[in-house]
């Protein structure tokens, strides 16, 4: 077991490095109001490398090295979060400080109508965080994401790039204002499909989460009855505009899942997005399989039985035999991995686990476009992901707040590795500076762009318009495929060896600090 | 049990089941099959002439006993006469608690077992019945202290008796070594270095997958070989199937289809039994999904009679019918001449039975004769068709869900699940509940298992 981070640099102190300064009897120590002379010896919280090691303060001697970052950096971090579930108890494990106030945080994990209240009023420092980017919801609410991927998909006909797969969502229709375009979309399909088969649609209302009002349906008739009953009946939320609560998406349902036990289930999977321009993804190798408690079955007649067609959690605890701590409705991305690897081949599970990165990214890439980037944002995302019964995934939806709450003690384990794991790339304390490594503990580096990009009215002006067509292609083509770090490899679902993973981390670190003492 | 080959006992399993709804005073023997072994009916059947007989070894074991001595008839029969004690008991109080038939029609099994408020009864036996017969099993002549001079006991001064089953060379350390070096930490193994070396993973699996496509009948030893060092996820169905020389067939599938006719059309309190143990064992966050499968091959595998055919084949390889034919007849005329008991379960249903169903003349006496007595039938009750219950032979124990959980991972259609199931089971789990003298049974598999822990860690004997 290699010592603790403070012991060595206890040790380092003792046996001659001499500080230049001593912490906290600078000028702006005593603004801050002195120094507490013991916390710096203050042990910290948990002694294990994987969830503590990186929560310790840099030492003094690194301070000096970036003296203009040290005078910004707090010297405990503190923490702001109205949440009191994972999060509130992995950020406690990291032995940061909770505060209360609004604007004097280091870390905020806020709620989205937090960050919608405050946002605009605050002005945060160099090193603060938070948890949402300002117009998140261009990702999360279901037609913004579906107008956002159009217009990507018209750019890149436009410039002439027919590579980049952007058909990962089913065809969806905001309703009423593309209710024209859904008819004859609908009169297109059931002529195109053979006599005998139906064709399912789903409803979703737009804004809202676990399942909801959401409803199938084949017949027109269907929608156009109830749409009309439900502006009179349904109650409008006040701060939002009169007619926002009748939106909804109406898009063609997969009717021909993936089954395992012959139960439909979706995938939960988690995506962290650093900066969107330039756009930094990781995606974490963990995630959950949501199984509905009923056999899944073609049948028209069980249309209306959501409890055998949506797998949100909310929808399955109304299910009368649902027990969450005797039978447990999830499986780990692993063991669906492994069981699909015995069903079919592995370069075709291999490709699957591969789009579905590829689904992540490029959803990622259209919205980046319009994302208001901010320095001091990061976003913890929920893909919604199904996939069917030919291995091809489907984005259903993306999630800003996704449930850290956990059911079991697995569920607990793997949000809280999660997020620590989450932390640590966050760097609150400098540990891993400059370096991007690709692996930190369970979350893989997927893509990131070197060079932000110039957007300009939403196309890319990185490509000057002046240039011939191929050569501006050619760009526009590095600019979105550049960043890969490996397309066609996706760790989702495979183990995560997160103790060798940080123990490099640290081991760099060390041999990075024992670099630049020795150029001194 | 029934002499009859397979065929026929089909034939006239559905012929009596048709008859059964005619007459449903036909009562369904409670052979209590579960552990029965050679060397019971040896022990019990002492009018019919006595066997000798040499056990054969089986070939997987003959590296353990080159020259296997002969064992002799150790005393079993106060073991199968409490086990038969027992699992009666056990029966009739899961009857009552429950309130069903052994076989009934799908009105009485309607209603959800587990629904019912106060059911402590969901099994007939587990692994502590087990231990405690097996405290009662002594050990054979050749391995008893004293019998050979040249034995040398490997173990403290008072072995347990289920330590004399086992030949000395069993636990030696070099011995083990070097039959199962396949398992040295040296070498690496799928399943356990594969998930975190990915270039082994993608090795194992190039070179099994050459094995397995080298040729249209790749050879047993290749594939046991390689099975020793662990099938990647993604070739371990088709090799399974290869080694178990198990293939989807329309046979097979018609066999699996009959079977679950069968249990619709003719549920039993096992098929209740091994349902609540599916809910009560195998549903935990990795198994939950695979619920109505298990539900259906465990079902299956209980109520599929060429099981018993198939493990008396295999593990007792000269037991004539005749041995069969005495116990039964035992049993027969006990059934028949004291209708009344109640203490028997067998009774208990047909009595149940018949009371339920006077008003019914039967039409028809062709459910045939008695094994060996010939006894005529007339149009009153009457056991007429003895018939091992349950059919397989398997007593529904605790936990027996286990068994076939982890091959749902494996096959997705239920019949090939089943197959590879019925398979393994007649070839190797059945070892585990048979009170025997032959090897790789169950004394033999505890001996073995005590003997290494004690090699292990001489402490581990004051508690044995």
């Amino acid at each position: 077991m290699p010592p603790k981070h403070g012991e060595r640099e206890r040790e380092r102190g003792k046996t001659g490095g001499t500080p230049k300064r001593e912490r906290g009897d600078g000028p702006r120590d005593r603004e801050r109001g002195g120094r507490d002379r013991d916390s710096g010896h203050r042990a910290r919280s948990g002694s294990r490398l994987d969830d503590t090691s990186h929560s310790r303060r840099a030492p003094s001697k690194e301070r000096e090295r970036q003296p203009s970052k040290d005078k910004e950096r707090p010297r405990m971090i503190t923490f702001r979060t109205g949440f009191r579930n994972t999060i509130y108890q992995v950020l406690l494990q990291r032995g940061w400080k909770e505060t209360d106030s609004n604007t004097d945080f280091d870390f905020n994990w806020a709620g989205v109508e937090w960050v919608r209240e405050h946002y605009d009023h605050l002005h945060m420092k160099e090193h603060q965080r938070i948890n949402h980017f300002r117009n998140h919801y261009e990702l999360t609410r279901k037609d913004n994401l579906e107008k956002n991927i159009k217009q990507m998909r018209r750019l890149m006909t436009k410039e002439g790039i027919h590579n980049i797969d952007l058909g990962f969502t089913p065809g969806t229709y905001t309703l009423p204002v593309e209710y024209s375009l859904f008819t004859e979309e609908y009169r297109r399909v059931n002529e195109a499909s053979a006599p005998g088969e139906t064709v399912t649609w789903i409803m979703k209302p737009i804004g809202s989460a676990q399942g909801k009002g959401i409803f199938l349906f084949h017949k027109l008739s269907d929608v156009a009855h109830w749409r009309k009953a439900k502006k009179q009946t349904t109650p409008s939320r006040e701060d939002e505009p009169e007619d926002q609560v009748h939106t909804y998406v109406c898009q063609r349902y997969l009717d021909r899942p993936f089954l395992v036990g012959q139960k439909k289930f979706d995938l939960r999977l988690y995506a962290l997005v650093t900066s969107y321009n330039p756009l930094k993804v990781y995606v974490n190798r963990s995630g959950f399989c949501r199984f509905t408690f009923q056999r899944y079955s073609h049948d028209i007649d069980n249309i209306d039985d959501t409890g055998m067609h949506l797998t949100n959690v909310a929808i399955q605890k109304k299910e009368d035999d649902y027990d969450p701590s005797e039978l447990g409705s999830k499986w780990g991305l692993d063991e669906l991995r492994q069981y699909m690897n015995t069903r079919y081949s592995r370069p075709s599970v291999d490709q699957c686990y591969a789009l579905i990165n590829q689904l992540i990214v490029r959803s990622l890439q259209s919205v980046a476009r319009v994302a208001i980037q901010d320095k001091h944002c990061f976003e913890l995302y929920g893909f919604d992901v199904l996939i069917d019964e030919d291995l091809k995934p489907w984005l259903i939806e993306v999630n800003a707040s996704p449930s850290l709450t956990s059911d079991t003690a697995s569920d607990d384990r793997l949000k809280k590795t999660m997020l620590h794991d989450m932390l640590t790339i966050l760097d609150m304390d400098g540990i891993l500076g400059d370096t991007t490594p690709t692996q930190v503990g369970s979350w893989d580096l997927v893509y990131e762009q070197t060079q932000p990009i110039q957007y300009s009215a939403g196309h890319f002006q990185t490509a000057d318009r002046r240039m011939a067509a191929p050569q501006r292609k050619k760009i526009i083509e590095r600019v979105i495929n550049g960043g890969w770090i490996n397309k066609n490899t996706s760790y989702l679902g495979c183990f995560s060896d997160r103790a060798r993973s940080l123990g490099d981390l640290q081991r760099q670190r060390e041999r990075d600090r024992a670099a630049a003492d020795s150029d001194k | 049990m029934s002499s009859h080959p397979q065929d026929e006992v089909q034939s006239q399993n559905q012929k009596v089941f048709t008859v059964k709804r005619r007459l449903p005073s036909l009562v369904a023997q409670v052979n209590l099959p579960g552990l029965f072994t050679t060397d019971v009916q040896l022990g019990v059947a002492d009018k019919c002439p006595s066997l000798r007989k040499q056990l054969a070894v089986p070939e997987e074991l003959a590296d353990f006993f080159p020259h296997p001595p002969h064992l002799g008839p150790p005393a079993l029969v106060d073991v199968h006469s409490q086990y038969v004690s027992h699992i009666s008991k056990r029966l009739d109080r899961v009857k009552r608690q429950l309130g069903l038939p052994l076989v009934g029609t799908p009105e009485d099994f309607q209603r959800d077992m587990l629904e019912g408020e106060g059911i402590t009864e969901t099994f007939v036996y587990d692994c502590e019945d087990l231990r405690r017969l097996l405290r009662h099993v002594t050990p054979p002549t050749a391995y008893a202290p004293g019998s050979d001079p040249t034995v040398r006991v490997p173990c403290v001064d008072t072995p347990s008796p289920l330590e004399l089953w086992v030949p000395p060379h069993c636990v030696d350390p070099s011995f083990l070594v070097t039959r199962f070096k396949e398992l040295s930490p040296d070498s690496r193994q799928v399943g356990l270095d594969d998930t975190v070396l990915g270039w082994f993973s993608e090795k194992s699996f190039r070179q099994t997958r050459r094995l397995v496509a080298s040729s249209s009948r790749p050879s047993l030893s290749a594939l046991l070989d390689a099975a020793k060092r662990g099938i990647p996820s993604s070739l371990r169905p088709r090799v399974w199937g290869l080694i178990l020389g198990v293939s989807q067939s329309a046979a097979s599938e018609k066999h699996w289809q009959g079977l679950t006719d069968k249990i619709a059309n003719q549920p039993g309190l096992v098929d209740v039994l091994v349902r609540m143990d599916v809910r009560l064992s195998c549903l935990d966050e990795h198994h939950f999904v695979f619920e109505t499968t298990l539900d259906g091959i465990m079902c299956a595998l209980v109520r599929d009679e060429t099981i018993r055919d198939r493990i008396r084949e295999r593990h007792s390889r000269s037991v004539t019918e005749t041995l069969d034919t005495c116990q039964m007849s035992d049993q027969l005329k006990a059934l028949r001449d004291h209708p009344d008991q109640s203490d028997h379960p067998w009774v208990l249903s047909a009595t149940a039975m018949g009371t339920r169903q006077q008003e019914e003349r039967p039409e028809s006496d062709g459910e045939g004769d008695g094994e060996g007595e010939g006894d005529g039938e007339g149009d009153t009750f009457k056991a007429t068709r003895l018939l091992p219950y349950p059919e397989s032979g398997i007593v529904p124990f605790k936990g027996i869900a286990l068994y076939g959980a982890p091959l749902c991972f494996l096959y997705e259609q239920e019949s090939a699940c089943f197959s590879v199931l019925k398979e393994l089971y007649v070839r190797y789990f059945s070892r585990l509940h048979r009170l025997s003298s032959e090897y790789g049974a169950l004394p033999m598999l505890c001996g073995v298992f005590l003997s290494l822990l004690k090699a292990a860690d001489p402490d581990i004997s004051i508690y044995t």
